[in-house]
């Protein structure tokens, strides 16, 4: 249970957040700073520890995402494309969507050849400048996270294409083995730069298992290929002080607990592939659970919306969340009522 | 075990390095190129089956489904000229703006499986071009489209009606992540099936097969 009373004079506003770069290619949406009791780094800790908190955690205000230019992933695989950190070419949509690999032209045919990739050289990247840019505008009121784009399976896809990918999986799982083995060595040396040039408080590391109504592989595919790695991945991380978040997307509720296993502290997950609810009682006990929402248009809709939403995200032992709103204007004001509800969740918290 | 019951088992298990040659093997003992083809479709279908009750997933599918064109490689010339196992044809493709279509060739290969004579269209497919394809086509008997992207789901909708306008009596089938059967019947699609494993029961129901 939360310990300090909610008090009017928190809803006071201090003026915009700043942001330094951009969101996955896209500019970051304005945020206002309100006044809460502690600073959202305090709260957002004890809620990492497992502690009570003030108010549920928020990822788009309490958070920042941080999305680096200096690492190759991300300008390739924003709006316009480019060579992603292993030479391969994303290319610009016309629908006003992210880039997406160019199709039909894997530069694996054959996972044997990952041997002859040009791996990347992580420390000529412009860490120092990047970094001393978003030190100087985020500060440390919030919490810094650290994204990592393509991990295993969705970085075997960018180079094989999925169906290429998949088949690797089972056909060939020595030689992605020993390749994701590899990846793992490149992603510890990530970490170190994203620690010693942003201080990072948390690594969210991307990588999809599963589709919209089911995962893409078996369970034991996971054990066998992907905990291994991420135990290695994630204990890095715990060994510098770094929290660790897996966002994998789709309907992956079977596979859950090989996340657990691989000692990764926060599931991000994709609410609309699962029943939310279902989740929360299976795993909220033993994994820390993210979910964004994408708020209703309708403003009595909205406000119902968002009070289950918290109350759902509740009953895990360690929520976060964090709802986006499309609408230009509204009857309400959306983060204040958002963090009116986060606190009131707090305060009747009781384990 | 038998030789045929040897390329059942190599299907299933998605052993595509092996399956030509056991096909050939057994087509040197005597078995019917028929026969042989018969089984490969009946393993497609215990794999579409595991893969419907999550027992398998894409992977172990798509090896499978390689494997079995592996052996169909071998039984073509032989079977050229014979027209075994038809239901009809089935056009298909992922609509247009969608480029997305692992789904859907999932889907063509358990279609091709169950018997129907299956024309690919491809990716991005325009309304238009489904109705192209029923006219230059001999005996389609069901058009199926695909759609992943919820921005694409108004080109699904696009898809069916020009089809059902074109022909009201032509059968439709819809599938895709974000499409549901309340979707396909408010778009005025005969069938929905949510997986690949389901879709041949589906399709066959649907032309009364
Ligand atoms: C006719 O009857 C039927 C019956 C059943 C039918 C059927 C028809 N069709 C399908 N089924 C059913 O049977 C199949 C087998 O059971 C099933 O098919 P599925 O296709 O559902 O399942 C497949 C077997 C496996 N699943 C897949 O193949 C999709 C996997 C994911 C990872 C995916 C992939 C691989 C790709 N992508 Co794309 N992609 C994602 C997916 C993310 C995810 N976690 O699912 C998804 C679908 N993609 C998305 C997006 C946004 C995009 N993608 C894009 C591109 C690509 C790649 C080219 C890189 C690649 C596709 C390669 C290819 N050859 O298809 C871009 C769009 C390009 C375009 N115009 O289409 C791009 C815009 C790129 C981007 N920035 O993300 C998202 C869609 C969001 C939404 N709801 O609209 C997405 C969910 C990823 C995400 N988390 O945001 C059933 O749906």
């Amino acid at each position: 249970m939360a310990k300090i009373n909610f008090d009017e004079k928190e809803l006071q506003g201090q003026g915009m957040y700043a942001f330094e770069g951009t969101w996955y290619g896209a500019p970051y949406g304005p945020i206002e700073q309100l006044s809460p009791p502690i600073s959202p780094v305090e709260n957002f800790k004890s809620c990492l520890a497992g502690e009570a908190y003030e108010w549920m955690p928020d990822c788009s205000c309490d958070l920042v995402d941080i999305t680096p230019h200096c690492i190759p992933d991300v300008d390739a695989s924003d709006y316009e494309g480019g060579i992603d950190t292993f030479g391969v070419k994303w290319v610009a949509l016309e629908n006003g969507l992210p880039a997406m690999v160019e199709p039909g032209k894997p530069v694996l045919k054959d996972i044997s050849d990952w041997k002859n990739l040009a791996w990347p050289d992580v420390a000529s990247w412009d860490w120092e400048a990047c970094g001393k840019r978003y030190q100087e505008k985020i500060g440390d009121g919030r919490i810094k996270r650290g994204i990592m784009l393509s991990s295993y399976f969705e970085r075997l896809i960018s180079l094989m294409d999925f169906e290429g990918a998949a088949m690797a999986l089972v056909e060939d799982p020595e030689e992605v083995e020993e390749f994701f083995d590899k990846l793992t060595d490149y992603h510890l040396e990530v970490v170190n730069h994203y620690k010693k040039y942003f201080d990072v408080d948390v690594i969210m590391a991307h990588d999809d298992w599963a589709a919209q109504r089911s995962p893409f592989f078996s369970i034991n595919t996971v054990r066998t290929l992907l905990v291994p790695q991420y135990k290695r991945f994630v204990q890095h991380c715990h060994d510098l002080g770094i929290y660790f978040t897996l966002h994998s997307c789709g309907n992956g509720k079977i596979l859950a607990p090989t996340m657990i296993e691989a000692g990764v502290d926060f599931w991000q997950l994709q609410e609309n592939a699962m029943d939310l609810e279902e989740v929360v009682s299976l795993y909220g006990d033993t994994i820390g659970l993210e979910s964004y929402f994408e708020v209703p248009a309708d403003d009595t809709e909205a406000k119902a919306f968002i009070i289950n939403k918290i109350q759902i995200m509740s009953k895990a032992k360690k929520p976060m969340i964090s709802f986006f709103d499309l609408q230009e204007s509204r009857s309400f004001d959306v983060r204040r009522f958002v963090y009116e509800q986060q606190r009131k969740a707090a305060l009747a918290k009781t384990n | 075990m038998s030789s045929i019951e040897e390329i059942k088992v190599l299907v299933e298990t998605g052993k595509s390095k092996k399956v030509a040659a056991a096909v050939q093997e057994a087509l040197n003992d005597g078995e019917k190129a028929q026969d042989i083809l018969d089984a490969m479709i009946a393993s497609m279908g215990v794999v579409g089956d595991k893969f419907s009750s999550a027992e398998i997933f894409v992977p172990e599918m798509l090896i499978a489904a390689k494997s079995m064109s592996k052996g169909v490689e071998v039984l073509k010339p032989i079977m050229a000229g014979e027209n075994s196992n038809f239901l009809g044809t089935c056009i298909m493709g992922t609509v247009a703006g969608d480029l997305h279509d692992i789904g859907k060739n999932l889907v063509v290969m358990m279609l091709e499986s169950a018997g129907f004579d299956m024309v690919d269209l491809g990716v991005d497919v325009p309304a238009e071009k489904f109705v192209e394809a029923i006219k230059e086509n001999d005996n389609v008997v069901l058009v199926a489209c695909s759609g992943l992207l919820t921005t694409t789901m108004p080109a699904l909708k696009e898809a069916v009606q020009t089809i059902k306008t074109a022909y009201p009596e032509m059968k439709v089938i819809v599938g895709g992540a974000p499409v549901t059967q309340e979707y396909a019947n408010e778009i005025g699609a005969d069938g929905y099936a949510p997986d690949a494993g389901s879709s041949a029961s589906k399709a066959k129901e649907l032309i009364g097969a």
